[in-house]
């Protein structure tokens, strides 16, 4: 069994060419102790290929998560939202 | 836990269940009393499945399965599952891949890929849902 520990998202504009930036989400919730297990995910706007978009997670606290993102094509500009969960096992 | 007065009685042979609404968290709950009429209240967060995570170093450019060992209350199959890699800091998330291949009641397999040109250490953390 686990405790849903936080959950939150972050945006972040990606302008003109592929760009890797570090987007640290902030966790809302119960947030007692270190997650044990996160997961990510990242969603944007419809029609932009997924070839263009990549991310993985680079670390976590209590409160805050780091993902890692690589987004973004010549001349295109738009808003990456990085969406993040947060469970802590249950002892 | 104050239970509101929604609640419903069905009798399931000597079992009885009923959904409480807890006025605290503004959540229904699966209540049941067992055969010496205690009354036992259901984690609030069930129905849950498992969670785990694994860790495996993967050659430049190479593919490997890994398998990630669930914990939690594993019972039935999970409806929902989620994956997502953990990497060290500072790497290109373009040469980074991975998806689902198959789960069962106690385990995950994500498949990866490692494009980039040294070997690398994924973490894989993997969350399975099971439906009400």
């Amino acid at each position: 069994m686990f405790y849903e520990h936080g959950y939150g998202y972050a945006d972040q504009d990606f302008i003109g060419g592929p760009s890797n930036i570090n987007v640290t989400v902030t966790l809302s919730g119960d947030l007692t102790g270190v997650p044990d297990v996160v997961v990510a995910c990242c969603s944007y706007s419809a029609s932009v290929n997924p070839n263009l978009i990549d991310w993985y997670i680079v670390s976590y606290t209590q409160t805050q998560a780091v993902v890692r993102v690589r987004a973004g094509a010549v001349g295109l500009t738009w808003t990456v939202r990085v969406h993040v969960i947060a469970l802590r096992a249950k002892t | 836990m104050a239970i509101g007065p929604e609640v419903q009685v069905p009798l399931v042979g000597r079992v009885a269940l009923a959904a409480g609404y807890n006025e605290t968290d503004g959540k229904y709950h699966l209540l049941k009393v067992d055969d010496s009429g205690n009354l036992l209240v259901k984690d609030p967060d069930t129905p849950q499945h498992g969670y785990g995570t694994a860790s495996a170093a993967v050659d430049a450019n190479a593919t490997a399965n890994i398998t990630v060992t669930l914990s939690g209350n594993l019972t039935g199959a999970p409806d929902e599952v989620v994956a997502t890699i953990q990497l060290a800091a500072g790497l290109n998330p373009a040469n980074f891949h991975w998806y689902v291949v198959s789960y069962t009641q106690t385990q995950v397999v994500v498949r990866v890929r490692n494009d980039s040109a040294s070997q690398r250490t994924f973490t894989v953390h993997v969350i399975a849902l099971r439906a009400v």
